[in-house]
């Protein structure tokens, strides 16, 4: 059977990438995720300054995921990346239909985990979006860093929920108590926010030198790529 | 006692679990509401009757002068607490004048405690909400976002505003899906149902069937999944329905 022959003949990857070496790159680099990121921090690429050559769009995207994973708050949305990676699934789909039954799976295999990726970024995003909702809408900066459909999201998710309180206690108490966005005397506020000031763990990309530590710090780093997060 | 309804309320909140939540408790909500009303109502009453103090006692503070409808009750709480504090020094040593200074004072912190309780009631009622909220998000997640999937039982527990909630949630979630999918890959499919937690491992899998599913039609042809059996199928075919619970994954080790 076919798919016997798959996981019994470890060799057959050797040919495969010999016969199809224009999709290797992405099969090696998918492989990564899987063996997490901490393999990575002994590869070449973290030893070194960032390179100028243009990256990997799934690199870019795997490593846009697990920053999105551990950092506190919402980052950059990154929308090139995904689309052009969108792109190249687009075009690995067309091709496995002309293939022979072993390589179309092994395609579709690759196809797929290039999808898990988009998935769980996305949310990932949208588990954060939900939590701060009222945050991120009201802060200019953070709304940049929506997509035009996790703006449009989130709005909808505040307002649905906001029509689910007031219907069902809020429309009761008197008028001036019905307010969702206040600051009460004691300082707490109604609208959460993330906790920025939280601890994480990140792998250095390019040399910064010395710094005074500050708790930002490692935000703005993130935020210019001399670091991520694992 | 003061604040008991929305205590009560608030440990409901607190045992709500992943997997346990209790019914929508609507008489709760009311009782709380009734009472944050109530207080209300109290407040105003108070903050006229001081008003009235002021007026007779034609003493040259002007602690409230705002009619309480048009205030935030922050605002009034600062009002009541400047109140206190300075109603203390500049009222004479005559007795009526120490009689309106207790009756101030006096209706100064009780108003100052109800406006606190106040706030408390409609913090306990949010955070009751929020976490049957949260409850119903997370079930909806692990159905897949199918609304018609919520088992009757759970359904039931629910108040009628929550069972549109998860109507609503679930088009909106379906609403921002069909964004995403146009723009980024129109002539394919996300596969949104598919398992988010873990990457995919292998192309087939070996899966037992724990509810008939009935057949269903693979590439390789009909498969009958009848509860019981196990089968090893191809993982894009079937991963719906591990995600629902139909069948479930047995891994080789």
């Amino acid at each position: 059977m076919d798919t016997d022959d798959l996981y019994s003949a470890s060799n057959l990857d050797s040919q495969l990438e010999e016969r199809f070496s224009d999709t290797h790159h992405m099969t090696t680099s998918n492989a990564k995720t899987t063996h997490d990121s901490e393999e990575a921090s002994d590869s070449d690429e973290s030893s070194s300054d960032i390179s100028d050559e243009p990256e990997d769009d799934l690199l870019i995207l795997q490593r846009m995921w697990i920053n999105e994973r551990n950092a506190p708050e919402l980052l950059e949305y990154e929308g090139a990346a995904i689309e052009n990676l969108m792109e190249l699934v687009d075009f690995q789909r067309q091709k496995i239909a002309t293939q022979t039954a072993v390589v179309a799976n092994i395609l579709q295999m690759d196809v797929d985990r290039a999808k898990f990726l988009v998935r769980s970024y996305l949310r990932t995003r949208l588990d954060k979006i939900e939590r701060h909702a009222r945050h991120y809408l009201s802060e200019p900066k953070y709304r940049e860093r929506l997509a035009q459909s996790e703006l449009d999201y989130a709005k909808g998710f505040v307002e649905l929920d906001n029509g689910h309180v007031r219907r069902s206690f809020l429309d009761q108490l008197p008028p001036h108590l019905r307010g969702l966005e206040e600051v009460s005397a004691e300082g707490l506020d109604m609208v959460t926010r993330p906790d920025v000031d939280e601890a994480v763990f990140c792998r250095v990309r390019a040399t910064v030198g010395e710094f005074q530590f500050e708790a930002s710090i490692i935000r703005d780093l993130l935020e210019d790529g001399k670091v991520e997060l694992i | 006692m003061l604040g008991d309804e929305a205590f009560r309320l608030a440990k409901e909140a607190k045992n709500i679990t992943p997997d346990h939540i209790p019914p929508y408790n609507e008489e709760q909500v009311r009782l709380v509401t009734q009472e944050t009303r109530y207080l209300w109502t109290r407040i105003e009453e108070m903050i006229a009757s001081l008003n009235s103090a002021e007026s007779q006692e034609d003493t040259h503070m002007d602690i409230i002068t705002d009619q309480p409808d048009t205030q935030q009750t922050q605002n009034s709480t600062m009002h009541l607490q400047a109140g206190i504090s300075s109603s203390n020094p500049t009222l004479g040593n005559s007795a009526s004048h120490a009689r309106s200074n207790e009756f101030v004072e006096n209706t100064n912190a009780q108003s100052t405690l109800y406006l606190v309780t106040l706030n408390r009631n409609k913090r306990c009622l949010l955070a009751y909400h929020q976490r049957r909220l949260e409850f119903v998000r997370s079930l909806l997640w692990s159905l897949h976002l199918a609304p018609s999937l919520v088992p009757p039982q759970l359904g039931q527990k629910l108040s009628p505003e929550e069972q549109s909630y998860v109507r609503e949630y679930a088009k909106l979630n379906s609403a921002y899906r069909d964004a995403v999918e146009s723009q980024l890959c129109p002539n394919d499919s996300l596969d949104w149902t598919a398992n988010g937690e873990l990457p995919p491992r292998d192309m087939f899998i070996e899966v037992r069937v724990i509810r008939d599913c009935g057949e269903i039609v693979t590439e390789n042809g009909v498969v009958n999944l009848q509860a019981g059996s196990q089968h090893y199928l191809h993982r894009s075919d079937i991963e719906h329905l591990i995600t629902i619970g139909y069948l479930e994954h047995i891994s080789p080790c």
